[in-house]
């Protein structure tokens, strides 16, 4: 059953060839004197999910948020190397990071919403980036909202208060207000884990959906969500510095059927982490 | 303490009924060439009865595999040594029919005495059985180097097969009065052969659990 969904999977990575999106060259990661990241390479590739699995400490949400410079906003961390992005690296001193987080957007593992209307959720992106016309606003929270599969649960009372909803549809209205500022990337940090079993698989299922037109990048402790959902995983682990590094990483089914190394065969099967 | 004790010892237990169901077609092929020879026909009875036990263990243990599959999520070396436990199991049954075929034979050819040609079908008997169990063997310990071993073993049982259907079809042109027995020893000859397919389909599927590829051991 496991092997048939994983399959299926590789194929519909088999169907196009893959266009690299994100290239990460070299990167150190550090807060004060702690090196958290050690030395990151890898290329993720459009239009595809990429799964970042290991242990707690091991640097995959730190790196999640070196993708789009959330990490800026921590003092005392230092980061080398380089993150293109459509081939211009991302630290480069002429880049906007408020700019950048529009490109590459963020999912939180606490859904977020403002204490605000369903719409004033998804609205407010547009608005901040320039859009001042009502029909305009008014169709982009209508798409979005439909992308992110709530609209049928929220048409007639997008003015209801965002607190007001289930705490899936509230992880959805926050999909819905990443995705209404047009993103490239969405990345997203442990996005079911405060969820119940269905809405775990609504996100999921959305997330399939979801990489038809952007790419994903997923941090996840739950290596099943990884199996079932992704393209592509990374593996990391932590050294006995307390150092993350990158194990390994390849197709998901390769990892989760033939991995290369004893490591990741050792932490997917369970056996450690 | 082992943090999956519960699972590893499931896989284990599954392990211990893959080489029960073994012994038990061991037994069975044997048992069957034995009566065969000796044209007993009781005992050809009994082997026709006891496959019931081979089927039986046959379900239970890929029920525990599809079980494992569903609770325990399985990855990896895991996920491949259930899938092949399944494939494994599978053949064996088969190899356990064959048995069945042979006691059925035994029926058949009781009262009519053999010609020349029963040493060549105990060989190919020998080698089956023998090969059964060093793959049961290989797939316990995952030793993909040793099964690739064991498939080679084929070669010797097809080699005697194709001289067998040689020197019958000879004794049916030379004696027409040997054709019926002739026939019959060609079709205990094929079920062999078939054995030795089996062992080489189960070494196959102890590659890919061993070392995660598919091969073709059959050329």
């Amino acid at each position: 059953m496991a092997e048939e969904l994983l399959l299926t999977q590789a194929e519909t990575v088999e169907e196009q060839p893959n266009s690299t999106i994100l290239e990460i060259r070299n990167l150190n990661f550090s807060y004060g004197d702690n090196l958290a990241l050690k030395n990151i390479n890898m290329d993720i590739y459009r239009n595809r999910i990429t799964a970042l699995i290991g242990p707690s400490g091991c640097g995959k949400s730190t790196f999640l948020r070196c993708l789009n410079r959330m990490n800026d906003l921590i003092p005392g961390t230092r980061v080398e190397g380089e993150v293109f992005l459509n081939g211009k690296n991302i630290y480069d001193k002429d880049i906007d990071p408020v700019r950048l987080r529009r490109s590459v957007g963020m999912v939180f593992q606490q859904p977020n919403p403002f204490p605000k209307s369903i719409y004033e959720n998804v609205a407010y992106g547009p608005k901040m980036f320039g859009v001042r016309n009502r029909l305009a606003l008014r169709e982009i929270a209508e798409k979005s909202l439909q992308q992110a599969a709530l609209w049928e649960e929220v048409d007639g009372r997008l003015q209801t208060g965002a607190l007001s909803l289930s705490g899936g549809q509230q992880q959805r209205l926050c999909i819905a207000r990443t995705i209404a500022v047009e993103p490239e990337i969405i990345l997203m940090d442990e996005p079911a884990s405060a969820l119940d079993p269905i809405a775990t698989m609504k996100i999921e299922e959305l997330m399939r959906h979801l990489a038809e037109t952007y790419t994903i990048v997923i941090v996840t402790h739950n290596m099943q969500q990884a199996s079932r959902v992704s393209d592509y995983t990374a593996f990391f682990m932590v050294d006995e510095n307390r150092s993350g590094y990158m194990v390994e990483y390849g197709k998901t089914q390769d990892i989760f059927i033939q991995p290369q190394n004893k490591q990741t065969e050792d932490y997917i099967s369970g056996r450690f982490g | 303490m082992r943090v999956r004790e519960h699972f590893e010892k499931d896989l284990e237990e599954l392990v211990f009924n893959v080489m029960k169901l073994a012994s038990y077609v061991e037994e069975a092929l044997k048992s069957s060439l034995a009566a065969l020879s000796e044209q007993d026909v009781p005992r050809a009875e009994k082997i026709l009865s006891d496959d019931a036990r081979i089927n039986k263990l046959q379900l239970e243990i890929e029920d525990c595999c599809v079980s494992l599959i569903a609770r325990e999520q399985p990855v990896a070396g895991d996920l491949r040594e259930l899938m092949t436990t399944i494939k494994v199991v599978s053949n064996l049954e088969r190899a356990g029919d064959l048995a069945v075929h042979l006691a059925k034979a035994t029926k058949r050819l009781a009262g009519s005495p053999y010609i020349g040609s029963f040493q060549d079908i105990h060989k190919m008997a020998e080698i089956g059985i023998e090969m059964i169990h060093d793959a049961v063997e290989a797939f316990a310990n995952r030793d993909g180097a040793k099964a690739r071993e064991v498939a080679g073993r084929d070669d010797r049982i097809d080699s005697i097969h194709d001289a067998l259907i040689q020197e019958l079809l000879a004794t049916m042109h030379k004696n027409e009065e040997q054709i019926e027995m002739s026939t019959s020893l060609l079709f205990v000859s094929r079920i062999l052969e078939r054995l030795g397919d089996h062992v080489v389909n189960i070494c196959e599927w102890v590659v890919y659990a061993a070392e995660g590829a598919h091969v073709d051991l059959n050329s």
